[in-house]
């Protein structure tokens, strides 16, 4: 066994190029592999630890306003753990540039449920003191100690902040569904003791109770005896925790990560094992005559596989253990830069995870022995003296293509020579081809994926939304013409947004209905086709993926439940009258008019603007931002450059793909090529003799490597469209759809790429060419 | 007598492997005239077989000179060994190394590309004696039918020089001569030079002249006065 493994690492050293691409290869796959499992196992341990920890609450009851004595009743149902109450509202904090809005919760002594981890400072014990997110005190810069003014809708006090925290419940810090990725300036999260809230409130009622439950699996029943029970009090409606909007985008999230964690790695795991299939073959080949020596001598089978089987090994651990290595402490690093923009994750530190390493070097092997073992398993049949025998010659047959006598004619004998060549090793063709499609692929996803991004901020910004800026007042509007809009310089209209519970369909979901006439045009609803769809007074227009999701079509009724206390909890039955493509958001469109025939009435309290000249729009913003009755003001360009910082991640993501898809190209074509020079090198070797001038010869091997590549590029545009397309669904969120276009330049990138890929590959190979030894090569057979 | 073609003047080949050198040749000195056919012979390692590549142009000679037809070789560079070796010389093989994927008469008609004033392929073919065979593959033809395909590619070049290594030594006895024949045949009418390479000294009768190679020098040179046909040598 010692002289066969010198015999290994001699080969190794002879073939290092080609083992050095295929352990790149390997080392890409394994990459990705531990890299993936790493981030989305570093992700679901953190959240399922965070969410215990905190004891994030099952269920969340809503009141119009219930008096602690009140929730007591509660506390007879038996799989109840605990219960807490709270108050919770949105105030306002006003800036020079901004009007922020804090959601405002008290927080008992001894809280039990949705605890919130302090970072820096204390807890809100004190009477005037607050808790503010980490993210919103940041933005603003506020350190301990501070004081803020906050104006409710009850009065104006004076906080000083005693403490930064985080809460489980807000992950993701989102107003609603049409807030992501959330915008940590403009809205944060804030905690104050009960007497602080009952001093804001005047009362110590609450409008909010938590529920633990025994045995989470309870949760269902749970909520219908709280429903039961709650009859006689003004209990508004029910939430679980998976419909929670933060809870339900973070884990849709790692969902997200996991699907990419199956996929990647096995394309580059699957290239790896068929350029080591197609490498092992040929040195298995050129051995035969010294296996049929090592059968001679009395090695049995046994021996021999693993020796040849020791290539795999080697090549897998060492691509394997780098991979892994690289990927599992890189890649979760890249991606959580820009995860923490988004999510709000206290404490969260990466954990290299040596299972995943073990893991991937085991897949590495894995796939390597495989292909490997294939590929030596037919010598190992023959007897020791065949294998020291002469391969018999490969038959050599004419060619489908030359029964088209006049085409075959017109080709050069080198050209006919190349055709020969690939049409009478297709398998060998088609797996070399395998590279140049799964980069093609890989390329094709990466632009397409940089085009939807585009699409989607272009439709969103400039198609649906066609407004500059969004203001919310205090209170609904009674009479517009008393506000002071400086109607000379701007165009604008008028909207109500309300939220509502849709109670008939499978689950209770909360959602934005937004009031607007039918002649509003800054926001605009379309089909796929790009159709606009007018609102209308017969019925609501609902998005696509929500109704996909519920399975609702046109014509179909929802029930709404308006929340709000002066609806008292009413419940209106509204038609579906168009459904819409929303790429950002899932929101529900109205008229008044319809609402009024409904008899509720929803006077609007917020401003859609539209500057006569775009030069003005700052000068605009700030008019209304001084206002006294204006809540905020929102710009859309802000909006649009937060949805964009918000991609960034993905976008990161893309920077890796491309790169790796290059690797794996120029790996897969430098292999084929070498192993292609290494088998004809008699051929190669006769062409010099001949007299064939090097350049021909490389031209040969060039136009053979760009068939292959060219073969590999048609197959692998629709390849890659099915990937990118199948993908991009995949990443859909809640709250994002990714729209489905590729642009000619997403085609003709990778194309240009690739080819680029082989043409660099092929000029590596001239020293290979060069280097060939017209004497050596033709002294014997092998 | 006939023009002088070739000169070999104290070619010397050493091969450094490692740290000791190999002597392959030493002080090599002869010539070789126009429309001769030459026979080198000597024990195995002697260097015939590097003698015959420094003279087509495959491998260079660490010193000396090597002219043909004027031209010092060894002073050629890459581009111009390629045009050499295109237009001037026809090599053969022991092995024949004909290229699997393309037939008989693409063989031939491929080899002719790079040379200016060559001959029609076909014809060459039928000289040789298979022109029924010109459509199939290398595969498909016996060692000796595969060496004609080598010697037809060989001459359709119109090279100046024919060199060919033991070009019968994967043949038996019947059908190396009727290689060897044909090499005999083409010399007298094509009365282009040929040097061939081979181990077995009965043959020797058949050249002009015969260089003896020992040990990387020639041993000697003997002209034959009358040579006899291969047809009338017996081994
Ligand atoms: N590439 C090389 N590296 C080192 N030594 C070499 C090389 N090629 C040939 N030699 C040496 O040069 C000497 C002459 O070799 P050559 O091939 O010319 O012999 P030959 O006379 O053709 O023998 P044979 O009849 O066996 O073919 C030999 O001793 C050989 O070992
Ligand atoms: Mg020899």
């Amino acid at each position: 066994m010692g002289k066969l493994l010198l015999k290994l690492l001699r080969d190794l050293k002879e073939f290092k190029g080609q083992f050095i691409s295929i352990t790149l290869v390997i080392a890409v796959g394994a990459f990705f592999f531990a890299g993936f499992s790493t981030f989305s196992k570093n992700l679901s341990e953190y959240s399922s630890k965070y969410y215990e920890d905190s004891n994030l609450t099952d269920l969340w009851v809503y009141f119009d306003s219930i008096s602690p004595e009140d929730i007591n009743i509660f506390r007879q149902i038996d799989e109840i753990k605990n219960i807490e109450g709270r108050y919770v509202l949105d105030v306002n904090q006003k800036f020079d540039e901004v009007t922020t809005t804090l959601k405002l919760h008290s927080i008992p002594e001894n809280n039990k449920i949705n605890k919130i981890q302090i970072i820096g400072g204390g807890r809100p014990t004190n009477f005037q003191s607050i808790v503010i997110d980490t993210d919103y005190a940041k933005e603003h810069n506020f350190s301990i100690g501070d004081e803020i003014e906050i104006s409710t809708p009850f009065n104006d006090i004076l906080l000083k902040i005693s403490g930064f925290g985080e809460s489980s419940e807000y992950t993701i810090k989102s107003r609603d569904t049409s807030d992501f990725p959330p915008n940590h300036k403009e809205y944060g999260i804030a905690y104050v003791s009960e007497s602080t809230m009952a001093y804001i409130t005047g009362n110590n009622n609450y409008n909010e109770v938590l529920i633990d439950v025994d045995d989470p699996t309870d949760a269902e029943l749970v909520e219908s005896k709280i429903i039961e029970t709650s009859e006689q009090t003004n209990f508004l409606y029910t939430l679980k925790r998976d419909l929670n909007l933060s809870y339900k985008q973070f884990t849709g999230e790692i969902k997200q990560q996991e699907e990419l964690a199956k996929i990647l790695p096995l394309i580059f795991f699957l290239v790896a094992a068929v350029i080591t299939f197609l490498t092992v073959s040929r040195l298995v080949d050129s051995q035969r005559t010294q296996i049929g020596i090592m059968k001679a001598l009395g090695n049995n089978n046994l021996k021999i596989i693993s020796h040849y089987l020791g290539y795999a090994m080697i090549t897998g651990l060492v691509g394997g253990i780098i991979g892994s290595v690289l990927g599992s402490i890189f890649l979760p690093e890249i991606f959580m830069d820009q995860v923490r923009a988004i999510v709000s994750l206290p404490g969260f530190r990466i954990n290299i995870y040596y299972e995943n390493i073990v893991l991937a070097s085991l897949f590495s092997v894995f796939f390597g022995v495989i292909s490997s073992y294939l590929s030596c398993k037919k010598i190992l049949k023959e007897s020791a003296s065949s294998g020291m025998r002469a391969k018999p010659p490969k038959e050599v047959r004419s060619t489908s293509l030359e029964k088209n006598t006049k085409l075959w004619e017109k080709l050069s004998y080198g050209n006919k020579l190349i055709l020969r060549n690939i049409l009478l090793n297709k398998k060998r063709a088609i797996y070399s081809s395998l590279g140049i499609v799964c980069c093609v692929s890989l390329l094709i996803l990466s632009f397409g994926y940089l085009d939807s991004r585009e699409l989607l901020i272009d439709k969103q910004y400039n198609e649906v939304h066609q407004y500059d800026l969004k203001v919310v007042y205090n209170t609904p509007i009674e009479d517009r013409n008393n506000l002071g809009i400086p109607i000379n310089s701007l165009y604008y209209n008028t909207l109500a947004e309300t939220n509502v519970v849709i109670t008939n369909i499978d689950e209770v979901v909360d959602s934005n209905l937004i009031i607007t006439s039918k002649e509003n045009n800054f926001i605009n609803n379309y089909d796929y086709n790009g159709t606009l769809l007018p609102l209308d007074n017969q019925g609501v227009i609902i998005a696509e993926r929500f109704a996909k999701n519920y399975n609702l079509s046109k014509g179909d009724t929802l029930s709404l439940k308006l929340i709000g206390s002066e609806y008292k909890g009413r419940t209106i039955d509204v038609k579906i009258s168009n459904i819409s493509v929303q790429y950002i958001n899932q929101e529900i469109f109205a008229t008044p008019e319809l609402l009024t025939k409904l008899g509720v009435n929803f006077p609007p309290s917020t401003l859609l603007i539209k500057a006569q000249d775009s030069m003005d729009i700052d000068n605009i913003y700030n008019t209304f931002n001084t206002m006294n009755n204006v809540k905020e003001v929102k710009s859309i360009d802000e909006v649009q450059k937060i949805t964009e910082s918000g991609l960034q991640n993905l976008f990161n993501m893309i920077v890796v793909l491309i790169i790796c898809a290059v690797v794996l190209s120029s790996a897969a074509i430098y292999n084929i090529s070498i192993i292609n020079i290494t088998e004809r090198i008699r051929e190669l070797a006769t062409l010099k003799v001949l007299g064939y001038h090097r350049n021909k010869i490389n031209k040969l091997i060039f136009i053979e490597n760009i068939l292959i590549t060219i073969f590999g590029i048609v197959v692998g545009i629709p390849t890659g469209i099915v990937l990118y397309i199948s993908i991009i669904k995949r990443f859909t969120l809640d709250n994002m759809v990714f729209p489905i276009i590729l642009s000619l330049d997403s085609i003709l990138f990778p194309i240009i790429i690739t080819i680029s890929v082989t043409i660099l590959c092929t000029l590596s190979l001239r020293r290979t060419v060069k280097n060939i030894n017209m004497i050596e090569s033709l002294k014997s057979i092998e | 007598m006939n023009k002088n073609l070739i000169r070999f003047e104290s070619v010397a080949k050493e091969y450094t492997l490692g740290e000791i050198p190999i002597k392959a040749l030493v002080d090599v000195n002869f010539n070789i005239d126009e429309g001769e056919f030459v026979v080198i012979v000597g024990t195995s390692g002697a260097g015939k077989s590097t003698i015959l590549n420094i003279l087509g142009g495959m491998d260079t000679a660490t010193s000396g000179k090597v002219v043909v037809e004027d031209k010092d070789i060894t002073k050629f560079n890459e581009k111009e060994l390629t045009n050499y070796r295109g237009e001037k010389v026809g090599f053969v093989f022991q092995f024949y190394n004909l290229i699997p994927n393309l037939t008989a008469l693409e063989n031939v008609e491929f080899s002719v590309e790079v040379s200016k004033n060559h001959l029609n392929p076909r014809d060459i073919l039928e000289r040789v004696g298979l022109i029924d065979r010109i459509n199939n593959f290398p595969s498909q033809l016996s060692g000796g039918e595969q060496q004609r395909v080598a010697i037809a590619r060989a001459i359709a070049k119109n090279p100046q020089l024919l060199l060919c290594d033991e070009p019968t030594g994967a043949l038996d006895y019947n059908t190396g001569k009727s290689v060897l024949k044909l090499l005999e045949d083409i010399n007298k009418e094509t009365q282009k030079t040929i040097v061939l390479i081979t181990h077995n000294l009965a043959i020797a009768p058949m050249a002009d002249k015969v260089i003896k190679v020992k040990s990387g020098t020639i041993e000697s040179i003997t002209i034959n006065k009358t040579k006899k046909s291969i047809e009338e040598i017996d081994w």
